[in-house]
């Protein structure tokens, strides 16, 4: 197997089978006819990806409140084989009937006489799950996989798995090529924060899918602390800190288009916006003593290739976030005062009042993120509140980038989010002056 | 006649020079014992704040306190709170006592005594009013803004108001000053200022109010067509 930054990942058939199978979990939900196809589509993939190595496919299904993770996928589900791996490979365990959401209960009337070895597998999240029934099995790789979210032509798959597989590295994140202004919250505020904070320049740090070593799965099952936060995170999920405190090795895949549909669509702009805020203010207060070492990011191994951008970015109307700005300044500036230092406040009084072109600079946008971050250290007012109220800022930033970038050559956008990083870095002295003294370090 | 006029103000006023003196040592009883809890509170207030502050109560309280301690605290420290409420607490029983043995007025210091629980349930009724007014007044704030109402400021100090006043009406409902007054009265009020918002929305308003949300709905669509957040 060859592996090259920036480039596709080349397997080499392996010569020996590897008897403990590679895990690939997917969420069930009431294990439907659409479901069980994805998964049998999944399967057929492993298999012509993996023909010398044993895989499985687990449905990761949700029962009374807790995830259990059951053989599921492939043309051989019902008939002696599961999922692509033979039932020897995890003990004998025989599949379930397919087609009906009361076959993944059934499957302990489906066994033969030999033990389940997922048996007592039950978590109360996706990823708990497939990592408990990675290490039950001794499995050397999992992922977790959204089928639904990846259109038919890419490779995505692969590229997933590959790195881990035969590549020698413990946790891969996906990149998913974006439109435009997609994906701004990352582009504004997730991307810049992990790689100032953590060094890890990983494009699209929080996901819902992910490829783990057998070491990784090890060390998020002894991780108390990112368990804790699973539960309270809901299905999105911030690998940076644990990768670092478990010093594993990371890289990311190009894995095409996201073809699923946003979070955001479901519960609105503010929700979302405070969902992932909290995401990344409680890793940082976990880890605030590895994050105050870390120094420059450095490169990062990148698999697969991205589509070259072509055109030009998307002219956008954006008076209705430059309202909603305005509109916020107006009333909540009492609130934010609680957060944010004087000269802020009276940088954003500027923006607000200025009517000929609405712009918030780099360096006052990576400072409101910072002091919004300590805000919610100290506790400065009811947490979920405060990230609430942080919707108009985040709202006035996007109108000021896109009214920046409306119309630009699509290759800039890039470049001008690497500028917003290295502002966040430039600007890491003052959030770490401000994490140490919240109270006495107020420029 | 002047005689017997003026036996009968001399008898009234050994009477009243009598009454006083039987008080006198009740009332110097009284001022002893004010005058000790006084000094007790003193002693109180100065222990309070030396105990919780050794102990961080000030920052303990600003990193996990629900709402911003400074708000609705005196000096925003939950220190100097509790040191006034002790002060206060040991003078306001000193008193009690000191009526106690103030035998005249005896009956009426019962009275108020058995008072005492009644008016503290109300101010704490209050003070948990005013409290909550001011959560929902920021939460109704940050959501309305958020949700791009123009009157976000408005409809939230309504709330806080609202709330401040009904806490008010069921503490006084608490203390049975007022009576069924109190309780009309707000009823009328809270029934008012609701048939009045229905009234402006259903006939005054309704063709604004409808413009708005088409407006607002508009808006939403048309932002989430053109950028995905996440």
């Amino acid at each position: 197997m060859a592996i090259a930054t920036s480039g596709a990942v080349e397997a080499e058939a392996p010569e020996r089978s590897v008897r403990a199978p590679v895990l690939v979990g997917i969420p069930f939900g009431a294990g439907g006819a659409d479901e069980l196809e994805a998964a049998h589509g999944i399967d057929r993939e492993l298999r012509r990806l993996f023909p010398h190595r044993s895989c499985a496919v687990l449905a990761l299904a949700r029962r009374r409140g807790r995830v259990t993770a059951v053989p599921a996928g492939g043309g051989a589900f019902g008939a002696g084989k599961a999922a692509g791996f033979a039932a020897s490979d995890i003990g004998g365990s025989a599949p379930d009937t397919p087609g009906s959401a009361g076959a993944l209960a059934s499957r302990e009337a489906a066994q033969g006489a030999a033990p389940d070895p997922l048996e007592g597998v039950e978590e109360d999240d996706e990823i708990s799950a497939l990592l408990a029934a990675a290490e039950r099995l001794q499995a050397p790789a999992a992922a977790l996989i959204q089928p639904d979210a990846h259109d038919g032509d890419s490779d995505w798959l692969r590229q997933l798995l590959l790195p881990v597989v035969d590549g020698g590295y413990d946790l891969v994140s996906p990149w998913y090529t974006r439109q435009g202004f997609d994906g701004a919250v990352n582009n504004g505020i997730v991307y810049p924060l992990t790689r100032t904070l953590f060094g890890l320049r990983l494009r699209q740090p929080i996901c819902r899918e992910v490829a783990l070593s057998a070491k990784a799965a090890r060390h998020l099952l002894s991780d108390a602390a990112w368990h804790e936060e699973l539960a309270r995170a809901g299905p999105d999920m911030w690998f940076a800190p644990p990768a670092i405190s478990g010093q594993l090795k990371v890289c990311q895949s190009h894995v095409g288009r996201h073809t699923g549909r946003p979070a955001q669509s479901d519960e609105g702009v503010a929700k979302a916006l405070a969902r992932v805020l909290g995401i990344l203010f409680r890793g940082m207060e976990r880890h605030a003593a590895s994050w105050q070492r870390t120094r420059d990011a450095g490169a990062l191994a990148t698999f697969g290739s991205a589509p070259s951008p072509e055109g030009t970015a998307p002219l956008i109307d954006s008076s209705a976030m430059v309202d909603a700005f305005r509109l916020g300044y107006r009333d909540l500036h009492r609130v934010w005062s609680l957060v944010l230092p004087p000269a802020t406040l009276l940088a954003l009084k500027r923006a607000a009042e200025d009517r000929t072109a609405f712009r918030i600079p780099d360096s006052l946008w990576a400072r409101i993120v910072y002091d919004f971050a300590v805000g919610h250290r100290v506790r400065a007012l009811e947490r979920t509140q405060l990230l609430l109220s942080m919707t108009p800022l985040y709202l006035g930033w996007v109108a000021s980038f896109v009214g920046e970038m409306g119309a630009a050559p699509a290759a800039q956008l890039e470049e001008r989010i690497e500028a917003l990083c290295a502002e966040f870095e430039r600007s890491k002295r003052y959030l770490i002056a401000r994490w140490r003294w919240p109270d006495r370090f107020l420029p | 006649m002047w005689q017997e006029t003026k036996q009968v103000f001399v008898q009234s006023i050994e009477r009243a020079a009598m009454a006083a003196a039987r008080q006198l040592p009740g009332l110097v009883a009284m001022l002893l014992i004010v005058l000790l809890f006084a000094a007790l509170a003193f002693m109180v207030r100065f222990a309070l704040s030396r105990i919780l502050s050794s102990f961080g109560l000030d920052r303990r309280f600003h990193r996990w306190g629900p709402v911003a301690a400074e708000e609705w605290m005196p000096r925003g420290s939950p220190t100097l709170l509790f040191a006034r409420v002790g002060f206060w607490a040991v003078l306001v029983t000193g008193l009690l006592l000191g009526l106690g043995v103030f035998e005249p007025t005896s009956a009426l210091a019962i009275r108020l005594l058995g008072y005492v629980p009644q008016a503290l349930l109300a101010i704490v009724i209050l003070a948990v009013g005013v409290a909550l007014s001011r959560v929902l007044e920021q939460n109704v704030l940050v959501s309305a803004v958020n949700m791009g109402l123009q009157s976000a400021r408005l409809l939230s100090l309504g709330v806080k108001w609202l709330v401040v006043v009904l806490a008010a009406a069921m503490a006084l409902e608490h203390l049975g000053i007022g009576g069924m007054l109190v309780t009309v009265s707000f009823g009328i009020l809270f029934g008012g200022i609701v048939l009045a918002l229905a009234l402006a929305l259903g006939l005054g308003s309704r063709d604004a109010v409808s413009k708005s949300w088409e407006k607002r709905q508009q808006q939403r669509e048309k932002a989430s067509e053109e950028v995905r957040h996440l």
